[in-house]
């Protein structure tokens, strides 16, 4: 008996000793180190001048030394800080990083799951892209350990009306289906799997778009400099007039570097438009570069009229030897609507 | 008799609601800016689509705090798709609207909460061309705050679609679904569908216009839990935190600020997003607030600033250097919070900046 309340004394005092200090921290004064945070790059020193006056190691070591006059407005000045070093580069050259999955892989599907049990095992639906152009076809794989068989709906996502029904056994916890490429498919397309996991049926939706070309891209002219940009001329056949939306992404090797988009209003047939590369993004001397990633697209002209998207005959583009030297280094002026922006979030930044 | 009807009009009670309607058309109005409310996903509509009254919700929805203070709203149903009539029947009219009676020329702020980011994105994306196509000017969109945003879209929405489609199979998703959408949502129909985490991505993805989007980031539970088993990384019990943060990627996040956690610690955070949609901007970060109390007046809590050390001109512009995590208890944590922020709510931390 004595030897347990030993134990639980024991016990209680290691479980007091590490609660304590926590405990004391949240009592504890709060040290307040004012920063003076630099509201532009000219003030960097100034940070560097802070930094160096700010103390050490704190001699109590129970005080909390985290807080500094920081609020709202600290959070705005530096997004005020970043906003104005984006608008370095002009929006149709933006720089590109190795993590911007978003404009790296522009039609991307991030696979659907449903679970099973609560021991993470899922049913999973992949597709090799979101946005599928007519006559692309669609090809899909279930997988799931265990997985017997599928039975696969398509059908129109806003009407529920079915285009088609598939059925498939699984070889080795995988079905994979393929449906042919029609050009009358809906627009919004729901793809309803019902898979059969040892015995247990689990439903997983997952939805695409499907639709007819707008445009074609047809291929690239030869780089070329004018003023501070290298022109990269791109040729496409449109199939309905309105305002287009090129994008693009150039890479150095396998290294991103800026993500470039171009906006035109194309009548129907042969159309030019130019993709524009900012001299602030480029590597210096002559360079090899590769354009890759293309989507063309046709804005929404009206809200009752939505956007559409083309194809392209073409995967990637390389641009070889280009001279980085005959390209005047002006910087980008942001327009207005930039400067307003800036503008407001300094004012946030002055709380 | 029409004297008595005036002097029944001009009780002491109808002057003290005009004086105060007064102030608080006086308060939104001393902004230099003009606030527009965009509101998020209202499952009542979902349910009971012949008996909703989309005006009458939105402006409920904002009652709490920034109904008063607002200059405008756009309401929208969310039994419909944002690409379809919620943006012919419900936004468009609105722009128009806005447009002609030129509200935004000194520049507009759109507040948004959860699925009110998705529909500003889209807004921000076709506004211009829209207007100019009809003959009309662009609104000047200077800026958004976006509360819990789900323009990422949500895990939950991608198990809600396949779970009311299909038969229901699973317990535990019964039940999150029932804390998330009530009982009665038997179907799945409108913005559930643009929710879903490919469709929302896919939505508008990169306006042409850089105007800021400032994200405020809740990390708080609700549900008891239940929802966020479905939600990639930290989650706010209805959207993930590569949403809320305006990741460039729906993978799984902890913090939006490498050295700050959601709860303000100040420790380094290795599963922070490392990658933004263009333009996001990542402002505050709580774990005292839940998705659908972050744009409330009720809730308060401590909040943390979810700043990210930048690189402007080859200098780290940073403050983790000031930050400090030494001695002798190795648990001895530091935390950094906004000042007063547990007396005050998220969204008068947020008006109260507005210029």
């Amino acid at each position: 008996m004595i030897k347990k309340i030993f134990v639980v004394i024991s016990i209680m005092a290691v479980f007091a000793l590490l609660v304590w200090p926590s405990q004391e921290e949240v009592e504890a004064e709060v040290s307040v180190v004012k920063v003076k945070q630099p509201a532009t790059v000219e003030h960097k020193s100034n940070l560097q001048k802070s930094t160096a006056n700010l103390p050490g190691k704190s001699p109590q070591k129970h005080k909390v030394t985290t807080d500094y006059n920081s609020n709202l407005a600290k959070a705005a000045e530096q997004v005020a800080i970043q906003y104005e070093s984006a608008l370095k580069y002009p929006p149709y050259s933006q720089p590109l990083s190795e993590f911007d999955e978003d404009r790296l892989k522009p039609n991307q599907f991030y696979p659907v799951e449903s679970p099973i049990d609560d021991k993470g095992n899922a049913v999973t639906i992949s597709l090799s892209k979101y946005r599928f152009v007519y006559p692309e076809e669609i090809t899909l794989k279930v997988s799931a350990g265990g997985l017997k068989n599928v039975i696969v709906e398509l059908a129109n996502t806003d009407t529920k009306e079915i285009v088609t029904t598939y059925k498939s056994n699984a070889r080795e916890g995988e079905a994979n289906v393929i449906f042919k490429a029609e050009e009358d498919y809906p627009r919004n397309l729901q793809i309803f799997v019902e898979a059969n996991v040892d015995g247990k049926q689990i439903p997983v939706v997952a939805q695409i778009q499907y639709m007819p070309p707008s445009a074609t891209l047809l291929g690239f002219e030869s780089a070329y400099p004018q003023n501070e940009n290298m022109l990269i001329p791109a040729n496409l056949k449109v199939a309905k007039k309105g305002l287009y939306r090129l994008r693009a992404n150039l890479f150095s090797g396998d290294t991103p570097l800026a993500h470039l988009v171009s906006k035109q209003r194309l009548s129907k047939g042969s159309q030019t438009i130019d993709l524009k590369a900012h001299w602030s993004i480029l590597p210096q001397g002559m360079a090899d570069m590769r354009l890759s990633g293309f989507v063309i697209e046709r804005m929404s002209p009206s809200p009752g009229e939505r956007n559409s998207f083309g194809n392209s005959e073409v995967s990637h583009f390389d641009i070889n030897d280009f001279p980085y030297d005959s390209l005047q280094q002006l910087p980008y002026q942001p327009n207005e609507q930039e400067k307003l922006s800036l503008e407001f979030l300094q004012g946030l930044a002055e709380g | 008799m029409n004297n008595t009807h005036t002097h029944k009009w001009l009780k002491p009670q109808h002057i003290l609601g005009a004086c105060l309607a007064m102030l608080m058309s006086f308060s939104a109005a001393s902004k230099d800016h003009k606030i527009i409310l965009i509101h998020g996903l209202q499952v009542s509509q979902i349910t009971n689509k012949s008996g909703s009254d989309v005006v009458n919700d939105g402006e409920t929805y904002w009652q709490s705090y920034w109904n008063n203070r607002a200059d405008e709203r756009i309401d929208w149903p969310a039994y419909e798709r944002v690409e379809g009539k919620i943006a012919t029947d419900w936004v468009w009219p609105k722009l128009k609207q806005l447009s002609r009676s030129n509200l935004c020329a000194n520049g507009c702020v759109l507040v948004t909460h959860s699925t009110g980011d998705l529909i500003a994105r889209h807004i921000i994306d076709n506004q211009a061309n829209w207007l100019e196509n009809a003959g009309l000017t662009p609104l000047n969109i200077v800026a958004t705050f976006d509360l819990a945003g789900a323009g990422g879209g949500s895990e939950l929405a991608d198990v809600a679609v396949s779970a009311l489609t299909g038969a229901s199979w699973n317990f535990a998703i019964d039940a999150a679904l029932r804390w998330w959408l009530g009982s009665d949502v038997t179907e799945a129909v409108g913005v559930l569908h643009d929710l879903k985490v490919n469709n929302a991505r896919k939505i508008s993805p990169f306006p042409d216009a850089r105007t800021p989007r400032l994200r405020f980031v809740a990390d708080g539970n609700e549900f008891l839990g239940i929802t966020g088993a479905f939600l990639k990384g930290n989650d706010d019990s209805v959207v993930a935190s590569h949403s809320s943060c305006g990741a460039s990627s729906a993978r799984s996040f902890g913090s939006c600020s490498s050295s700050i956690d959601t709860d303000g610690r100040l420790k380094s955070q290795s599963d922070a997003v490392n990658s933004f949609m263009p333009n996001h901007y990542p402002m505050m970060m709580s774990d005292s607030y839940s998705h659908n109390e972050i744009h409330n007046a009720q809730r308060k809590g401590n909040v943390t600033i979810a700043m990210n050390n930048i690189n402007v001109d080859g200098q780290n512009v940073g403050f983790n250097t000031f930050d400090q995590t030494t001695g002798t208890w190795f648990w001895k944590k530091n935390y950094r919070y906004i000042k007063n922020s547990n007396t005050t709510s998220a969204s008068a931390l947020i008006y109260n900046v507005i210029p």
